[in-house]
């Protein structure tokens, strides 16, 4: 076996994952001849050490009584569970509504730009005050 | 992780219990797994999210506790519960990364360690930083492989992924690891 298909394998070897498989033999043979997979292994196994001696936790006391805090229903919340579900409701339904009428709103809007007839003719009533003398035949005549 | 191993024989009693109305079962599932769970939720989580290690193993056995009755024993119950925790930390981080800054933890809130006495603190934080500089599903491999001591099919099944991908992810953390800690390593040889 060559160098770079040992390094590849080294990972599995020094977890213990090629336990009976011929290639662990075969990689054992191999270090025994080469020492820059030896030094490899040795740096991974200090990496693995560094890794695995990492300080533990440990819960402070009590966890199982806040949990249970959390698991037991707070009588409040269940009394006001119904507005948070229609509050729920509502933000779920409300945007299909509001998205066709504004999107009515926008067309009636592009509509009465382009046909509102005024008195005096066919005057755009958004654009009435930009022209000084349509404003005064708008109002006059 | 074999005191673990041995015990995992028991779960089967304690959610039979559980599921047939008896709290006591999932009390005792608590006390045997809350360590675990919040040792790779803190080694997950990192020294920025680590004082919300209590919170976050409350919501993995909130979730134990909602969903134990549609637990199909397809794997064992630490398993699941390891995907579980896997989860749960990984949507908190999501959740935190667009709202909170890494650097606002304070390093008093951190819960109480028992470290290696042979280690300086100052040591144990570098490891710590390098682990937590891995992209999440690295550091979940490192996590459950080096901290956990669990096998590679047993962290494929956590992950669902194949082996092949566990022992790749492994691989590159490793390298990763390898080169940051470098001159840990070179001291550690050196001992």
């Amino acid at each position: 076996m060559r160098c770079p298909k040992v390094k590849r394998l080294l990972s599995r070897y020094s977890d213990g994952e090629l336990k009976g498989c011929p290639a662990s033999e075969a990689i054992e043979q191999h270090l025994k001849a080469c020492s820059g997979c030896r030094a490899e292994l040795g740096s991974m196994l200090s990496a693995k050490n560094l890794v695995s001696s990492q300080e533990r936790i440990k819960l402070k006391d009590g966890f199982l009584g806040r949990l249970k805090d959390r698991l037991r229903p707070q009588p409040e919340i269940v009394r006001l569970r119904w507005v948070l579900d229609a509050g729920d409701l509502a933000r779920r339904i409300i945007p299909v509504p509001a998205f066709f009428i504004a999107v009515v709103m926008i067309l009636l809007f592009g509509q009465l730009r382009k046909t509102q007839e005024l008195p005096g003719g066919d005057i755009d009533i958004l654009n009435i005050y930009a022209d000084p003398i349509a404003a005064f035949e708008a109002d006059y005549f | 992780m074999s005191n673990l191993m041995d015990m995992h024989k028991d779960d089967d009693c304690l959610i039979g219990l559980f599921l047939s109305g008896d709290e006591s079962g999932f009390d005792m599932l608590v006390k045997k797994y809350q360590d675990y769970v919040a040792n790779v939720a803190y080694s997950l989580l990192g020294q920025g999210h680590s004082r919300h290690t209590d919170d976050i193993a409350q919501d993995v056995f909130i979730s134990v506790y909602k969903n134990l009755r549609s637990f199909k024993k397809e794997s064992k119950f630490s398993t699941w519960l390891y995907r579980i925790t896997v989860n749960v930390t990984y949507n908190y981080l999501k959740r935190a990364s667009r709202y909170v800054s890494y650097d606002e933890a304070g390093i008093n809130d951190v819960p109480a360690t028992a470290s290696d006495p042979g280690r300086s603190r100052a040591e144990q934080q570098l490891v710590r930083q390098a682990i937590e500089s891995l992209p999440f599903k690295h550091r979940t491999v490192i996590v459950l492989k080096e901290i956990e001591g669990l096998p590679y099919k047993e962290i494929a099944s956590i992950l669902k992924c194949s082996i092949g991908t566990v022992e790749s992810r492994l691989f590159r953390a490793r390298c990763i690891l390898k080169a940051r800690l470098s001159h840990l390593i070179k001291k550690e040889g050196c001992v």
